[in-house]
């Protein structure tokens, strides 16, 4: 059965004061040396993780270092923060464990609820394949390379012999 | 809207100069003092986006790397107030671009390494020997001034008028919003247009689509202190280096003419289509500069010399790349609206290109020979990362967002293993790219600062770099 598609999460969290520099020194550290706990989690189209710093304005106190985790993901969301939870828990705490008010992953249900409270609407996102999951992206490009291959190799031949290449390659 | 205060912006940047030749000469920053001295005087020379009254001749600009910054002994402050792309500077990002194994750092020209780049002086002009007088009097007034010259790349466009792989080059550069220049449909924002919407400043319809009208891009994507795209003024140093200033991407690309010609050789033999069409749709467009979206089957010289048409084009009515492949160089460096985010996506990942080519031509047939040719890339923008890099690192070298799994662009991209480009059609053929055609040399993210922020910076220094 085909799962559903296109789900996006943001969630937008406040740095604690002081803790912007650790919490890019974790993002460093756990998901840029590697490979990214987020290609641990299945039906992951495309994730982000990064500190922001909100331009300032004139008078005003400078603001506050915000955390930023942006993805696309096959399912809802509830299944895949339980996913990302169970594949990245401590990585994920490492970093998100400089925002506030974070509960940690250790209490899934508290997770969730922070996840949703810091939670901001999706105005737009863009993945390769929108309204294919994760699993059928990666079928579908394999078949493409193996399509590639082929019609590399017997481009240039007659009909016959690309019927007769064909069948070869089906069986093969 | 907010008036652009074009006398205090360097110029080349709003505006291309449209020179042929150039001089590009780099610096280290040895007495910090002097040198903050120097620099400062140099916002007199230095060309501004201003009318001019008469040609410059040469036409002179300023950047300043991270590390040059450091070495003028500006405050911590102020340094930290950089974004991170900019001070960690194109070496240490290698990998989030692409330069790895031939294209890697270790392998850059000298003087072009890590560090080595604290100064750009630029030179641009019609009259070849004022380009390199000019460079020649600057460099040895560099030594008595706290700085020390490093090396210096020429660069000329060529005979042809096209670059070394036989391409018209520099089609693609964005409409700004408040800068005088009639905005030229393709060069801006695509936007729908509805039957009673009428040109305005700053919008021009489409002579080859009636429901399509172009808009310039906000001047913030290019400029600091200014709105962008976005709504805001993008992030930028504090004061007073964060007005009218912005940041340039210069990177020494080579390219291997022996290597494209094979590659076009092969691929024709391997997929049967004209050679000529092989290289059309890896890029594109024609040699001549004609977009296959207008012109999928031959090359069109007028509509290619046609300033007003050659870029009036969206890529709506070919989601599919039967005109123009998905992956072609120009649809990945300006997607237009072809991707899932729309033209509003795109606008986000605009860059002023002001590049130039260098080294002579290979003529056809000549044997590869030992003499370096390429292109001086530089592009112009607020920022390095949302713009440079992420055209590079995920447009360029990776295919994801044009539904192409990992297949890069094998003229700008880079790759481990050599990609199977697809020449979309019906039937789709294939052809395999032996080697890379296009290695970096050399280069660095640079600053180049307003007029006013230039002139102020003798008094930046911080308390421990002394005033020299």
């Amino acid at each position: 059965m085909r799962g559903r598609a296109g789900e996006s999460v943001v969630l937008l969290a406040r740095v604690r004061a002081g803790e912007a520099a650790a919490a890019h020194a974790a993002i460093d550290e756990h998901w840029n040396a590697g490979q990214s706990p987020f290609a641990l989690v299945a039906g992951t189209h495309l994730a982000r993780l990064q500190v922001l710093r909100p331009p300032g304005r004139r008078f005003r106190r400078p603001p506050r270092e915000h955390l930023l985790l942006a993805a696309d993901f096959d399912g809802k969301l509830a299944d895949w923060l339980l996913a990302l939870r169970a594949g990245a828990a401590a990585p994920l705490d490492a970093v998100l464990g400089h925002c506030a008010f974070y509960p940690g992953t250790a209490e899934p249900v508290a997770f969730v609820r922070w996840v949703l409270a810091n939670r901001t609407p999706v105005g737009f996102s863009v993945i390769g394949s929108p309204g294919a999951t994760v699993p059928e992206v990666s079928e579908a490009l394999a078949l493409r390379a193996e399509l590639a291959v082929f019609v590399e190799a017997n481009q240039r031949r007659t009909p016959a012999e690309q019927r007769a290449a064909w069948k070869v390659w089906r069986q093969a | 809207m907010t008036a652009l205060e074009r006398e205090d912006i360097q110029g080349n940047v709003l505006r291309g100069y449209g020179f042929p030749f150039a001089r590009y000469v780099f610096a280290r920053v040895r007495e910090a003092g002097p040198a903050r001295r120097w620099l400062a005087a140099q916002a007199d020379p230095v060309t501004t986006d201003a009318e001019w009254d008469a040609e410059p001749s040469p036409a002179y600009n300023v950047a300043i790397s991270f590390a040059g910054l450091q070495a003028l002994g500006l405050p911590a402050h102020l340094l930290h107030s950089f974004p991170e792309d900019f001070r960690d500077g194109m070496a240490a990002r290698a990998e989030r671009v692409g330069d790895v194994g031939a294209a890697a750092p270790a392998n850059w020209d000298a003087g072009m390494r890590e560090g080595e780049i604290h100064v750009l002086l630029t030179l641009a002009g019609a009259d070849e020997a004022a380009v390199v007088g000019e460079a020649e009097r600057l460099r040895g007034e560099l030594g008595d001034n706290g700085l020390q010259f490093t090396v210096q790349q020429p660069a000329a466009v060529l005979p042809t008028g096209r670059e070394h792989f036989g391409f018209s080059d520099g089609f693609g550069q964005p409409a700004i919003a408040g800068v005088a220049r009639d905005v030229v449909a393709g060069q801006g924002v695509p936007v729908r247009r509805r039957p009673w919407h009428r040109e305005r400043p700053g919008v021009v319809h489409s002579a080859s689509d009636p429901r399509l009208a172009w808009r310039a891009l906000a001047p913030g994507e290019f400029v600091l202190g200014y709105d962008d795209e976005d709504g805001g003024p993008p992030p930028a140093p504090l004061q007073p280096l964060g007005r009218n200033g912005t940041f340039m991407v210069w990177r020494k690309l080579e390219q291997d003419v022996p290597a494209w010609r094979a590659f076009l050789d092969d691929a024709a033999e391997a997929t049967g289509l004209p050679g000529d069409a092989v290289a059309a749709k890896v890029i594109g467009r024609w040699p001549d500069g004609s977009p296959l979206v207008l012109r999928p089957d031959h090359p069109d010289d007028v509509l290619g010399n046609c300033r007003a048409r050659v870029n009036d084009f969206s890529y709506a009515r070919d989601a599919e790349g039967l005109l123009c492949p998905r992956g072609a160089h120009v649809r990945r460096a300006n997607p237009r609206d072809a991707l899932s985010g729309g033209a509003r996506l795109t606008a986000r990942h605009r860059m002023l290109r002001r590049g130039m080519p260098y080294g002579n031509p290979l003529p056809p047939g000549a044997l590869p020979d030992e003499g370096g040719r390429g292109l001086v890339f530089v592009c112009l923008q607020a920022s390095i990362e949302r713009q440079f890099e992420i055209v590079q690192a995920r447009w360029c070298n990776d295919g994801d967002a044009f539904g192409l799994g990992r297949a890069p662009d094998p003229v700008a991209g880079a790759w481990a293993e050599p990609p199977r480009v697809m020449f979309n059609g019906r039937p789709p053929r294939f052809s395999s790219a032996m080697s890379a055609f296009v290695t970096p040399r050399g280069g660095e993210y640079l600053f180049v600062p307003g007029i006013a922020a230039l002139r102020a910076l003798p008094d930046l220094a911080s308390s421990a770099s002394g005033s020299g």
